[in-house]
């Protein structure tokens, strides 16, 4: 791997210690994935959640800031493993309140900006056009990858701080352009296309479509035809979600939306092989899809969750609306995740309120995966979720069991304490 | 003991390590809710090696599923628990194992030139795994 000044510079500790020991990383790494050379790095978004990094990794954080390291690029977060502004609503282990603030001080002093957000994409870190990223969260990185056109791998939560300290990344994988080309297509039936989304549906809808065009792919990227012109955010938000839960790598080349797939032809790199693995997605495979998702067929539900990935401020909109004047039912908790940027915004227009008068709670910062759940819920408790990515990632043994479902019958579910689902079953 | 067969491959996390193989044909990730930090017990949803522990293994699987978060978890596994396997071999190292055990120094290793590497290696054989040379050196469990 070619190294230019700047990296040997900072490779031989002339910027210091945290530099030093970053580059030492990002060298190995380039030269075990057969990279040619290091290029700059232009974002950065880590993790910060004790439940998942562990005491590990919280002396790992401390430790670079004792050696002095800042990002040199924009850094932002993801969620934590706690609700700061709710601290009475859920049961923390000991312990977790002060390691958590201690990540928090970290950063503070590494100069991560504190969004504690798992869509950095919609906020305050939108990469452009060919940018290279050290990013965690796979959904996130989808989007960014998928959607805008910038260049990230699903990044490990290791080598994304070190190279923001160093500024430098080595270039693989999705970060090369002759990477970035179709490996296997799949194909949506126009009926199918028509009938997704809508009110009350697109997060369970396009978390299902995302999980089937993964699943199908794996570890290829595939290409994707048949999806409307147009996309909303949220939908787009919803198919990106598979990335990591099914997809291992982070790039979707979705003609009509990604940049570099205006035509299908253009998304295989300038001719469809003849060979291609194809995947015909219909109606069946989304029914099979839902029925996958849920791992009980138990109707009375203890908890209702929605916001994986986290809602935008349109989608606690719709939550508010789909509530109306009813109430949560007794014994059913109804929780909905977003960030504490559009909370503040949720906040402004009345929506958290109304959520509250309704007996459901807007939390800000995190969600059943950074939480501690097996702490906070037994695998008798059933949840019902509107997200594949939230219901693949928590499963488990010793874990609660899953209804999956539409926002509306998640909705319903909390209202009535049953869940009774009315799409795709 | 077995006969002993030697396999080749792309070195990743330069060392050398061996001890009982636990293979599976199938994704894993490190996450704390994936593969516990204390005991490296895997609690993945059907997953072949649900209820099994990795720990002081050479663990053999497809490649990292599910989330980013799995760097730090595996970080705390090695730096406090002790709880990481004594080497991997993938098929194909996604660039978060690549991380973990870069960052860690458990030696990996990938693309076994002889097949896929759960073809070529059980459950119980003794593996020694050496990536400075990219070499895998299995003794079949007799």
């Amino acid at each position: 791997m070619r190294l230019g000044d700047i990296d040997k510079r900072r490779l031989d500790g002339e910027e210091g210690p945290a530099v030093r020991h970053a580059m030492e990383h990002l060298v190995k790494m380039g030269e075990a994935f057969e990279a040619e050379e290091m290029v700059d790095l232009h974002s950065c978004h880590l993790l910060s959640d004790y439940r998942t990094m562990g005491e590990g990794g919280l002396q790992f954080y401390e430790q670079l800031v004792e050696w002095g390291g800042a990002m040199l690029v924009p850094t932002t977060c993801d969620p934590m493993s706690m609700d700061l502004k709710n601290m009475d609503k859920f049961d923390w282990p000991e312990g977790y309140p002060e390691r958590q603030t201690r990540i928090s001080d970290a950063f503070r002093e590494l100069g991560v900006a504190l969004t504690f957000s798992c869509t950095p994409h919609l906020g305050h870190n939108v990469p452009k056009f060919g940018e290279n990223l050290a990013w965690v969260e796979g959904n996130a990185t989808g989007y960014a990858n998928s959607v805008l056109g910038a260049r990230g791998n699903r990044e490990d939560s290791i080598t994304a701080p070190l190279a923001g300290i160093a500024g430098r990344t080595p270039k693989f994988g999705l970060l090369d352009p002759r990477n970035r080309v179709g490996e296997c297509l799949v194909e949506i039936d126009p009926n199918l296309m028509e009938r997704l989304g809508g009110d009350g549906r697109r997060c369970a809808d396009f978390e299902a479509l995302g999980m089937i065009i993964g699943d199908f792919a794996y570890d290829r990227v595939p290409v994707v035809v048949g999806l409307r012109p147009n996309m909303e955010t949220e939908e787009l938000k919803a198919i990106c979600a598979a990335c990591s839960p099914a997809l291992i790598g982070t790039l979707m080349l979705l003609v009509g939306v990604s940049p570099e797939a205006n035509t299908v032809e253009e998304a295989f790199g300038g001719e469809v092989p003849r060979d291609v693995d194809r995947l015909w997605v219909d109606a069946d495979a989304m029914r099979r899809a839902y029925e996958q998702l849920s791992n009980t067929a138990k109707e009375d539900v203890d908890v209702v969750m929605s916001g994986c990935p986290f809602k935008t401020i349109y989608e606690i909109q719709e939550v508010a609306e789909l509530l109306g004047d009813n109430t949560v039912e007794d014994g059913v908790k109804f929780i909905i995740h977003t960030d504490r940027v559009t909370h503040v915004l949720a906040e402004h227009m009345g929506l958290t309120d109304r959520i509250a008068r309704a007996g459901a709670l807007l939390t800000t910062d995190t969600c059943e995966y950074c939480m501690p759940i097996e702490h906070m819920y037994g695998p008798d408790t059933v949840i019902a979720a509107d997200s594949m990515k939230m219901r693949r990632l928590v499963a488990g043994e010793g874990k609660p069991t899953w209804r999956y479902g539409t926002l509306t019958d998640c909705v319903n579910a909390a209202i009535t304490g049953k869940f009774r689902p009315t799409h795709w079953n | 003991m077995g006969e002993t067969i030697t396999l080749h491959g792309r070195p990743i996390s330069r060392g050398v390590a061996e001890g009982e193989a636990i293979v599976t044909d199938k994704a894993l990730s490190f996450i704390a809710a994936a593969i516990t930090n204390d005991e490296g017990i895997v609690r993945m949803d059907g997953h072949p090696l649900q209820g099994r522990s990795v720990m002081g293994k050479v663990l053999v699987y497809d490649t990292d599923i599910y989330s980013t978060g799995a760097g730090l978890s595996f970080y705390t596994k090695w730096k406090i628990d002790k709880s990481t396997p004594r080497a991997i071999i993938c098929r194909e190292m996604h660039n978060i194992g690549g991380g973990f055990t870069i960052y860690t120094g458990v030696p990996s290793i990938d693309r076994i030139r002889e097949g896929l590497p759960w073809d070529l290696i059980g459950d119980g054989d003794w593996v020694r795994v050496d990536s400075e040379r990219g070499i895998v050196e299995v003794t079949k469990r007799s």
